[in-house]
């Protein structure tokens, strides 16, 4: 009898952690902006600092040269990336290299490697009152970049959805998100269930956060930049409905394709890594844009911004007897 | 202890039926890959090769879309159509069109289409319809006998040996006959058939008023049927989960002979529509 209960309990046991692992996610769409997404995320680090080295190994003695050598790289495998500007900005008691503090890499090429080094003298004895120092050699690498992310969405026709639904095969949609190379990352979802329907409201949620290792403090609002300001490019066919952050400046026309162009008013600042979510509505096209069946179209958002990754290294500086 | 036994073999039955098992399920007989589309049997009256060349392609670049309809049936098939319905980022030409599809031909369309500009690589859905009319026509012998011919086949045990036939093409719609009773039927009696109606195909149909007709035989009388009015159909079917609803008609055998095989007739038209779908790459210039 007990091994009886034994061998349920077990049973109940493997059908907890097992059979019903394919259930479902009952929760699945009730949370507005957490449906399911297929994610492309390209990779954040776009530049990065590698093989900081001294030389030769600290501690160095007081007075004598030493060189910081780093390695600054540009891993995008597509993308030229111009005018990236790298800078010293602090080394303590040690002496400036006089090559100088800053420079320019105009045309940084995919997966091009740029070797930088500089030279400085540690601090004389006097300078540390013949005790033991360090120097702190903090430097800056900035660049622009421009962060895009695409998301797509089927509206889809009343007449069609009837249709589909009368065959028993009710259209499902997760719409395909794509987000560009580089560590300030645009995420694009939808407060309503799809595909959507034809003329009707259709939410869009929209948040950047930044995965890189470096420093992106705020987007800044149209008035200030056109092209640094977060811009949302919608398909001529949707119609605004409400967007408290954003105004629209205009429409573009892409491959015979016009969009029109809404860009943030208020500066978004960038808390621990994120902004708050923006929200905007649209009204989805209506039957005829659609031919009275469906169709698939892109919601585009982009934002240049510039991008400071630091690197730094601490230099030990030892007294010499006289 | 045996309402826990039981409680179990429940449980055990509802959670092992939830993942699906691929080779249990096979899904749909569409074959697909990027940029290649075969439809052949949810479809049974045409076969559809759709093919994208090149099947990725930088955005501003062409690509053509090649189809070929083939009409699998034994009869024309009119007004046929493409759509391109949704043609993602693509612009071009995005209908096509003939009057008529004879048996067993086909045709080849191409469509040239321009990717539009992209600001990162996607993958583009490219969905299409095709569109016809078709109509068919099909055929039921009705059997009636005298009741001194019934009889006496009863007795000799030759009931069954009656050669009844019936024909029904390989389509779509699909009408599907029954009888209150086992053919062959004895004269002066009242019987009911059944008219049933499904779509065997996985596409849409449209079964418009007045589409399907029926041609009585002589050896039957006093027709007629619940929603058809001068044997032709009073309303448009609709099709939920590939089932319409029926109709049940009434008539009175006339044997003018003892054994008497007259065929009664059903012609239908319908419009078919099949959906699918060409995935093509689209990479950023």
């Amino acid at each position: 009898m007990i091994n009886m209960k034994k061998f349920v309990l077990g049973l109940f046991l493997i059908l907890l952690v097992s059979g019903c692992a394919g259930m479902p996610d009952i929760f699945k769409g009730l949370i507005p902006g957490t449906d399911n997404v297929n994610k492309t995320e390209l990779s954040p680090d776009l530049i990065v600092i590698q093989n900081l080295n001294v030389i030769p190994t600290p501690p160095i003695n007081a007075g004598d040269e030493f060189s910081v050598s780093f390695e600054i790289k540009n891993q995008d495998e597509i993308n030229e990336i111009k005018n990236v500007k790298y800078t010293l900005f602090d080394y303590g008691l040690c002496k400036k290299p006089d090559s100088g503090t800053d420079g320019t890499i105009d045309n940084f090429a995919p997966l091009q490697t740029e070797f930088k080094e500089w030279t400085f003298t540690a601090p004389q004895n006097d300078e540390i009152a013949y005790l033991p120092n360090k120097c702190p050699i903090r430097f800056k690498v900035n660049y622009t970049f421009n962060a895009t992310s695409q998301i797509d969405v089927d509206i889809i026709s009343k007449s069609r959805l009837t249709q589909l639904q009368r065959a028993g095969t009710p259209p499902s949609f997760t719409p395909s998100l794509s987000i560009g190379r580089g560590p300030v990352k645009i995420y694009l979802s939808f407060g309503a269930s799809l595909p959507a329907r034809d003329n009707s409201s259709l939410p869009i949620f929209i948040s950047v956060e930044d995965k890189g290792s470096g420093l992106f403090k705020e987007i800044t609002n149209y008035t200030q930049s056109e092209v640094k300001s977060l811009t949302l490019k919608v398909p001529d066919d949707f119609n605004i409905s409400s967007c408290d952050k954003f105004d629209p400046r205009g429409t573009v026309s892409e491959g015979g394709v016009t969009y029109k162009l809404y860009r943030n008013k208020d500066v978004i600042p960038i808390i621990k890594k994120k902004s708050p979510q923006l929200r905007c509505s649209f009204t989805t096209p209506n039957s005829t844009a659609i031919n009275d069946l469906e169709k698939t179209y892109f919601i585009t958002a982009s934002l240049e911004y510039d991008y400071d990754i630091t690197g730094e290294t601490t230099v030990s500086i030892k007294p010499t007897s006289t | 202890m045996r309402y826990l036994l039981l409680l179990a073999i429940v449980l055990v039955s509802l959670c092992a039926g939830l993942p699906e098992i691929p080779f249990i399920n096979p899904g749909n007989a569409t074959v697909q890959k990027a940029g290649m589309v075969i439809i052949d049997e949810e479809s049974p009256d045409v076969f559809i090769t759709a093919e994208a060349i090149p099947t990725e392609v930088k955005a501003g670049r062409n690509v053509n879309i090649y189809f070929e309809l083939r009409n699998k049936n034994n009869f024309d098939l009119k007004n046929v159509s493409l759509l391109v319905y949704d043609s993602c980022i693509f612009t071009g030409e995005t209908e096509k069109n003939i009057d008529a599809l004879k048996a067993n031909r086909s045709v080849q369309w191409s469509l040239k289409l321009t990717a539009g500009s992209t600001d990162l690589d996607k993958n583009c859905n490219v969905k299409f319809r095709v569109k016809y009319d078709a109509e068919y026509s099909m055929f039921q012998d009705i059997a009636v006998l005298t009741q001194s011919e019934y009889e006496q086949r009863e007795v000799s045990g030759t009931l069954n040996n009656i050669p009844i036939q019936s024909s029904f093409p390989e389509t779509p719609l699909r009408i599907s006959l029954s009888f209150s009773d086992t053919q062959p039927f004895i004269n002066n009696e009242n019987y009911y058939m059944n008219l049933d109606y499904y779509n065997k195909g996985n596409g849409f149909i449209e079964v418009e008023k007045e589409n399907i007709t029926i041609k009585t035989s002589s050896n039957i009388k006093d027709f007629s049927c619940n929603d058809y009015n001068d044997l032709a159909l009073n309303r448009s079917l609709k099709f939920i989960e590939n089932r319409a609803a029926g109709s049940t008609c009434s008539f009175t055998t006339v044997a003018a002979q003892p054994l008497d095989i007259k065929s009664l007739t059903i012609t239908a038209r319908y419009k078919y529509m099949l959906d699918n779908s060409i995935l093509i790459k689209v990479k950023r210039a």
